[in-house]
């Protein structure tokens, strides 16, 4: 029996299409008949189909929600939540609040002062003076 | 009081026929013989005279022993009067007729002014013992003898209303052809009268005419127009018979479409007179009311067809999304839910719920399942069945 080799299962692109999309469900609460859904509803008639077509990754939890103003629930995979009241809105405005809540991380949101953030200081560490050959003085 | 509630709406067509008295319609309207004045008159008297007084009525109802008081020489004369004319109606036998009046309280008495007493006998009440009660119809209204179910109001449209598309082409294509019939025939002022229902027999004939329609719209109809015109306008109020009218099922209606030339649509109703004929009928026979504002728009069969067979339009915008919005109920990665999504569903979801049942049910917590409602619940720990 000759030894063959393990399969490849999978092409290291670099990381490209490696990415997980950090949303896993989106709940979209609506009220029959306040006036405050009403662009609401209107997106879930117009909008809602293509978007959710467009995005199978994303659970989409659609229930009505009486009495109560419009909301956008999106859950992700670190386990946050975070929600977006969209009553009054129009349903343009509503996509691009649920686009908001795609691409969203579900971290808590920061202060970003930097222009590179990363997990790592620096690269080249800390200076020390006892390490190194030293200077000559 | 439940009885009252049936007269809130004043009778259409059927008013048409009867005499013009404030309150006399409501009593005559259903009666044996509501075409000869004299017996109208009469009823009219038996709204506050009805041989049929109960035992325990007020004094100012006429109970009691108010007859045996004294009373006006003018007034035993109009009693009189009105006795006698008790006595003819209840010579009508009201009482055999299939459809029956209801029956009115009696005429109130009214007692003397205290000033106009001649008794000199006569001394005023300090206190209420003693005196006779007075006032109010008691449960007058709720006995069914007064107020049988027949007395109830019959209005010109059906109760229920017809939505079935089938059906309502059967129906404007019934309506069209005895309004072409009576046209042809030349009979256009009893277009606007009040056509009978006849059975299905008169149906089917109706719609066993041909009607031909030719390329400017105007419609011919051709069988015996004669016999379908004559039955149109009996009337069963006038004859008294039976007016129970049963449309044909949707299995019928869908065979005789199937069958069916399909050219009587584009029959023109451009003429005013035939519009309206049309029109009233399909209302009489499937309750559908054509707004106002869409009568302009209709000058075809197949116009009115296109605005009576418009579906309802949804109650909630959940249940628009259910029956419309297919596409996006359908897709794999959406859950809609046309009721509110509570606690107790996630967990149902999740299989927390049977884990949780379980749970009670080691501890002897709860016998039944979680999931019954609130009401069952609260009926069962009451110990109700």
């Amino acid at each position: 029996m000759t030894i063959r080799a393990l399969e490849k299962v999978s092409v290291g692109q670099n990381g490209i299409g490696a990415f997980i999309l950090q949303c896993k469900r989106l709940d979209i609460h609506y009220c029959d008949h306040s006036g405050s859904s009403r662009g609401m509803n209107s997106f879930i008639k117009t909008h809602l189909s293509k978007f959710a077509q467009r995005h199978p990754a994303i659970e989409f939890a659609v229930s009505p929600r009486p009495r109560k103003h419009p909301v956008m629930i999106g859950h992700y995979i670190n386990g946050r939540q975070k929600a977006i009241c969209v009553a009054n809105m129009e349903p343009s405005q509503i996509l691009k609040k649920a686009e908001l809540l795609r691409d969203a991380s579900g971290d808590k949101v920061k202060r970003v002062n930097k222009p590179v953030t990363s997990i790592n200081e620096s690269v080249r560490g800390v200076w020390s003076p006892y390490h190194g050959n030293g200077m000559a003085v | 009081m439940r009885r009252i509630s049936r007269l809130s709406k004043p009778s259409g067509a059927r008013l048409a026929s009867t005499t013009a008295r404030p309150l006399a319609p409501l009593c005559v309207q259903r009666t044996a013989k509501p075409s000869s004045a004299p017996a109208a008159v009469q009823i009219n008297t038996l709204r506050f005279y009805s041989s049929r007084q109960p035992d325990a009525l007020p004094r100012s109802l006429g109970g009691g022993k108010a007859d045996a008081a004294p009373a006006a020489p003018e007034t035993n004369a109009v009693e009189e009067v009105l006795e006698e004319e008790r006595v003819e109606v209840e010579a009508l036998d009201l009482e055999q007729s299939p459809q029956r009046v209801f029956v009115p309280p009696p005429r109130p008495s009214v007692a003397e002014r205290p000033d106009e007493i001649t008794d000199t006998l006569y001394t005023p009440a300090t206190t209420a013992e003693g005196l006779d009660s007075i006032g109010r119809l008691g449960n007058w209204w709720d006995d069914p003898e007064h107020w049988p179910e027949t007395s109830d109001f019959v209005g010109f449209t059906p109760k229920q209303k017809v939505q079935e598309p089938v059906l309502l082409e059967a129906a404007v294509r019934r309506a069209l052809t005895e309004a072409l019939v009576m046209k042809q025939l030349g009979r256009e002022e009893q277009l606007t009268e009040r056509w009978g229902l006849q059975d299905k027999e008169q149906h089917d004939a109706v719609l066993a005419l041909d009607v031909r329609v030719d390329s400017e719209g105007s419609a011919t109809v051709t069988g015996d127009l004669h016999a379908v015109a004559d039955e149109l306008l009996v009337d069963e109020i006038q004859t008294n018979t039976d007016i129970t009218y049963t449309l044909p099922s949707a299995a019928e209606a869908l065979a005789w479409k199937q069958q069916a030339d399909q050219t009587w649509k584009g029959a023109s109703l451009q003429d005013a007179r035939l519009k309206f004929a049309v029109i009233k009928r399909v209302m009489q026979l499937t309750g559908q009311v054509v707004p106002d504002q869409k009568l302009a728009d209709i000058a075809t069969a197949r116009g009115l067809l296109a605005t009576l067979q418009k579906p309802p339009k949804p109650k909630t915008f959940s249940q628009e999304i259910e029956t419309k919005k297919q596409d996006l109920v359908g897709l794999p990665n959406v859950a809609f839910s046309p009721k509110r999504v509570t606690r107790g569903h996630k967990d149902q979801a999740l299989g927390r719920f049977k884990l949780i049942e379980a749970e009670f049910r080691k501890r002897d917590l709860q016998d039944g399942p979680l999931s019954v409602p609130k009401s069952r619940e609260q009926k069962h720990w009451k110990g109700e069945a």
